[in-house]
């Protein structure tokens, strides 16, 4: 039987604006779970994260998210991430959660993830102490996915990130922005798990599918790239497993 | 550059810095005595926003808002 994920990241939650919870209304009737790949809030305020968690009060189904860049941006991150907790999500920071669909076990390992960019145009771990910094982080990062991906024994394998793991889909943003929205290392961590799918948002102007450097498919959720307030990604778990089985034998 | 590309910049930096709108997405093209900003905002409430920011920075000259707001359309389905 298929799994059917429903993911959406960069919705922006401000603490007026649109009613999410009506959007997700109809949300179980179509998905087994709902992944959030971070910008859930505007400004990373607890009073925007407390509208977020009353949208997901509608939604029955199991909720697994990561932070965006927004999140964190007041310096509240984990309070943001405690509120949608409350709400009954799980928030994912260099950690792993695996959720039973009918006997399927789904993993989903999680970050923020960072910016770093891409084979042939990325940033290395030189010169000033701001450069370094920046390098460290992507790296950290994509180290804490590595690690949160080996700890899952699962049947579907989902790496959800908010910052891309590879271009193909930033196809429609600037290329000279292309470092500050992914990097490669996240790519890297995804395919050497082994992992069935990748999940990202952030890139709003990218596109909604493209494939890591080891063809890992992957998706980027973020709203505007939708034009809808989620979409429905359909795995059959028998097709899963290969890269793992793959690895195994190597 | 234009003096108009780095007012065109400093247009954008506030329509991410700004907290009211918070977007790094936008683009804001400045000609002459127009000023144009594009791309995709999360709701009508924030597209206000946009306006309201960028009105206070931009004197005498005309604004043309072509800002999107996230469509509500039906969900795409993917095959995995
Ligand atoms: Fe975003
Ligand atoms: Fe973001």
């Amino acid at each position: 039987m298929s799994v059917r994920i429903a993911a959406v990241g960069d919705i922006h939650v401000g603490t007026s604006g649109t009613d999410l919870g009506e959007l997700w209304s109809s949300l179980d009737a179509h998905a087994d779970l709902l992944l959030l790949a971070g910008d859930l809030t505007k400004c990373g305020t607890v009073e925007e994260a407390e509208v977020v968690a009353r949208a997901l009060a509608g939604v029955r189904v199991p909720v697994v998210g990561v932070l965006g860049n927004h999140d964190v941006h007041t310096g509240h991150g984990a309070a943001v991430a405690a509120v949608l907790e409350q709400a009954g999500a799980t928030m994912l920071e260099g950690a792993g959660c695996t959720i039973d669909v009918a006997g399927t076990r789904v993993g989903v390992a999680g970050v923020k993830g960072f910016g770093g960019g891409f084979p042939g145009s990325s940033c290395a771990d030189f010169g000033e102490p701001e450069m370094k910094a920046f390098v460290h982080a992507a790296r950290s990062s994509a180290a804490a996915l590595a690690g949160a991906l080996a700890q899952l024994d699962a049947d579907v394998l989902v790496a959800l990130m908010h910052y891309a793991p590879c271009r193909g889909t930033l196809v429609g943003e600037p290329e000279g922005i292309h470092a500050f929205l992914g990097c490669y290392q996240l790519g890297e961590a995804v395919d050497g798990a082994g992992a069935d799918l990748a999940v990202h948002g952030h890139a709003h102007a990218g596109s909604r599918r493209g494939a890591t450097e080891g063809g890992v498919p992957t998706f980027n959720v973020a709203r505007p790239v939708l034009a809808a307030p989620y979409t429905v990604l359909t795995v059959d778990p028998k097709r899963c497993g290969g890269r793992r089985d793959e690895a195994v034998t190597q | 550059m234009s003096e108009d590309s780095y007012l065109g910049a400093h247009l954008e930096e506030a329509l991410a810095e700004d907290g009211r709108v918070a977007e790094q997405g936008l683009h804001v093209q400045v000609a002459g005595d127009r000023v144009v900003v594009s791309g995709t905002v999360s709701d009508p409430e924030r597209k206000r926003a946009v306006a309201e920011v960028l009105r206070d920075r931009v004197g005498g000259r005309t604004l043309v808002d072509l800002t999107d707001v996230a469509g509500s359309g039906p969900p795409p389905e993917e095959l995995v």
